[in-house]
């Protein structure tokens, strides 16, 4: 028989609670003890399913100053063994812990524990860690940056890891976006055809960096980089059948997108609105999508225009010089929102309503109309090829021919020229 | 050194000690209802106490309250080191009725996510990484919300995964209910109080607000070569709001399933606070688990936590009592 060891867990320096809590774990794991390894605090063991919830039991009991100290303590011991093999259950129990009392501390110390050669679960483990303790500090974009880069780092954790950095870091969202890049590509190709996980992605980062990080230049730097990567992020938020973006009018059965992207980038960029073009052709015949895009004012605009049923959204948000109207799906109350918004946006009197399906007239077409100053009415075609005569210079040949056969093209490029001419 | 071990308490003093506290006055009113309704033998009841009496009489357990932790203890086969070593320790866990065992039906076992994010087979974890699955633990996680909203929508072949053999679910005792009650019991719950719902239902009072919690459902090949019985006391230990006479008739004639305590109930004072059926497995090997598979759902977050500590216990063992004053209790049990 021998007597137990005492420990006062409130008042006890980190030190001795690094001390009493390795102890403790190792009697538990190793000696086989059962609860009376943590000695005097056994009561809390075994009430709660597993080992780290026994521990959050105790945890709880504690004064704030002294889980200030519990929490210090978990990182020094987690500094000291993360790399022995020989206490990867200890390692576990703490990482799984730390995660649920939200402990920061131990960010600080998870990729050291991730050079752990060859041990996949507690790799995946760690990487949980990091990710479910993201914030915007810097521990937690260091942390995840260093997972990032690790050799032992597999697609498998690219849009979890992303999702994380964009929401730890979210004014560099676009570098995280390239850099994650290629096991984001990977990743899509691992996915089984019916996976919605990418579209999941997208959607968390939109959550992430909020819309209002969603500036013409990081956008126009996005589409310059489709060809070289994050096409799939492109494709989920505005140009899939159930994009997350789209563009919008008060009748909620069309939605905009439009982006002023600068002069310097507009090379690059003409190429990568060539393809999009392609893929607006190509979802034409289900009535999606359609894609314009303007010159004028030394500023090129381009506008996404992209129809479908909206049954819910999210407030929209006014960047400060470009992005007009982001609507998200799943928010009710559509048309309050954004009546609200159009009314107080700086581009209110010109983006706006576009004549499509049987919508009632409105501004642009008012504009339009205008143009017949002796009262007759022109059919459909005739006002298509007036409208974009008038505007050819604006318009590139390409999309003159996409605008004149088809009404969400030109829909858009008026909507486009509109804004060019209103805004400059 | 203090001399321990000297004195073993006799049944008498354990009944008497047990009824001085809440946990003990639960332990000891399901004890009676087991032997009253003939769902434990009486002298395998009265062999149990009499083991309490024994450990009652080292420092470690001499208390109360520390007699329930003595039936944990027993339960778990893990003594205090200042206790000699005890010969002839009995395994005291699925002693309720074990028919059928083990489980003919689809059967449930909730736990935080955490728990079921260690179970899951290293290649089923990754590709649910891949799928998107960050195992949120709380609510204050960044995905937390967008993750079990999107979980909930996918089908059960993304839901499914395979145990990891290395690993185990449960301690001592795993506790399970049928799939089938537990979709009722929440079919008419809004998504965002299915947590709260299900911890209410199944009585775990542990779970407090701010859990996220999992329902993981094993098909009854899964659990082909696992022993389950009706849950007694001595699988219940320390468990506050376990209940071994369900109140309504109908699951008073189920002899093999017993009834959780329907937390939601007994706040709102019912008449009957039965909940779901339930047995109990020693606690799960993985690595006798056939080909491990089960589907599993993240149930969300509990939103707020029930009254517990000794106040609430005290209500509870009340309960047990149906009526009797807990000297009746006491004199009923010493008559064992």
């Amino acid at each position: 028989m021998s007597t137990l060891p005492t420990f006062d867990a409130n008042n006890a320096d980190t030190h001795r609670v690094a001390e009493w809590l390795e102890t403790a774990l190792d009697g538990y794991i190793k000696d086989d003890m059962g609860r009376w390894a943590f000695h005097p605090l056994e009561q809390y063991i075994g009430t709660r399913d597993d080992l780290a919830g026994d521990l959050c039991a105790i945890y709880d009991s504690l004064a704030a100053t002294a889980q200030a100290r519990w929490r210090s303590a978990i990182r020094d011991v987690l500094t000291i063994h993360g790399r022995d093999i020989s206490k990867r259950e200890t390692i576990r129990v703490l990482i799984s812990f730390a995660v649920l009392i939200r402990s920061a501390e131990v960010l600080e110390v998870l990729p050291g524990i991730l050079s752990m050669p060859e041990d996949s679960e507690l790799l995946d483990l760690a990487v949980g860690a990091a990710t479910a303790l993201a914030s915007q500090t810097k521990a937690s974009r260091r942390c995840l940056e260093q997972i990032r880069t690790l050799p032992s780092f597999t697609p498998d954790y690219a849009g979890l890891v992303l999702v994380a950095l964009c929401h730890a870091d979210p004014d560099n969202w676009l570098r995280h976006v390239k850099d994650l890049a290629l096991p984001m590509r990977r990743l899509a190709e691992l996915l089984p055809p019916e996976s919605t996980a990418m579209r999941f992605y997208a959607s968390n980062i939109l959550d992430a960096i909020s819309l209002s990080r969603l500036t013409g230049s990081s956008l126009s730097r996005l589409f310059a980089g489709v060809a070289d990567g994050p096409r799939w992020l492109l494709h989920e938020w505005f140009l899939g059948d159930n994009s997350l973006l789209r563009c919008d009018r008060l009748t909620a059965t069309s939605t905009r997108l439009a982006l002023r992207v600068d002069d310097t980038v507009s090379t690059e960029l003409e190429g990568s609105l060539d393809t999009a073009v392609l893929e607006a052709e190509e979802a034409r015949s289900r009535q999606k999508t359609a894609i314009a895009w303007a010159r004028g004012s030394g500023k090129i605009w381009a506008a996404l225009y992209m129809h479908g049923t909206l049954s819910e959204l999210t407030p929209i948000e006014l960047s400060q010089e470009a992005i007009v109207a982001f609507v998200r799906r799943h928010v009710s109350n559509f048309g309050e929102q954004n009546t609200s918004h159009w009314q107080s946006a700086k581009f209110g009197g010109l983006l706006f309503s576009l004549p499509m399906d049987g919508t009632p007239y409105t501004a642009l077409n008012d504009d339009l109309l205008a143009l017949w100053d002796d009262g007759s009415v022109p059919n459909e075609l005739t006002k298509r090829l007036r409208y974009l005569h008038r505007y050819r210079s604006d318009i590139p040949p390409r999309l003159q021919r996409v605008a004149i056969n088809d009404h969400h093209a030109f829909s858009a490029t008026a909507s486009a020229i509109a804004l060019t001419h209103g805004v400059s | 050194m203090e001399a321990y071990g000297a004195v073993t308490l006799n049944s008498s003093q354990v009944v008497d000690s047990l009824l001085q506290c809440a946990a003990g006055q639960i332990v000891a009113c399901n004890v009676l209802a087991g032997v009253e309704h003939r769902l434990l033998g009486r002298a395998w009841a009265k062999e149990v106490l009499a083991w309490i009496g024994r450990l009652g009489s080292y420092a470690d357990y001499a208390s109360p309250e520390k007699l329930v932790v003595a039936l944990q203890d027993l339960q778990a086969g893990l003594l205090s080191p200042t206790v000699p070593p005890q010969d002839g320790l009995p395994d005291i866990r699925l002693r309720g009725d074990a028919t059928p065992s083990p489980f003919q039906v689809e059967v449930s076992c909730v736990v935080p996510t955490h728990v079921l994010q260690d179970i899951v087979l290293l290649e089923d974890k990754l590709r649910l990484r891949r799928e998107g699955l960050a195992w949120p633990s709380s609510p204050a996680e960044f995905m937390a919300n967008s993750t079990i909203n999107e979980w909930r929508d996918k089908p059960a072949s993304v839901r499914t995964a395979r145990f990891e053999p290395s690993k185990s679910l449960g301690r001592a005792v795993a506790w399970f209910t049928r799939r089938d009650d537990l979709m009722r019991a929440t079919a008419a719950v809004r998504d965002a109080d299915r947590a709260q719902r299900t911890r209410d239902v199944l009585g775990l009072v542990h779970h407090k607000a701010d859990t996220m919690l999992a329902a993981l459902h094993f098909p009854p090949a899964t659990l082909s070569g696992v022993a389950s019985a009706r849950p007694t006391f001595a699988d219940a230990t320390s468990h506050r709001r376990f209940k071994t006479w369900p109140d309504g008739s109908g699951a008073r004639r189920r002899r093999h399933w017993g009834t959780t305590a329907d937390l939601e109930a007994l706040d709102a004072g019912d008449t009957s606070i039965d909940g779901c059926r339930e047995r109990v497995t020693k606690g799960i090997d993985g690595a006798t688990l056939g080909d491990g598979r089960f589907e599993f759902e993240l149930l969300g977050s509990v939103q707020s936590s029930v009254g517990t500590g000794e106040a609430a216990d005290t209500a509870f063992a009340t309960r047990l009592t149906e009526g009797r004053t807990m000297a009746q209790i006491a004199q009923e049990l010493k008559a064992l």
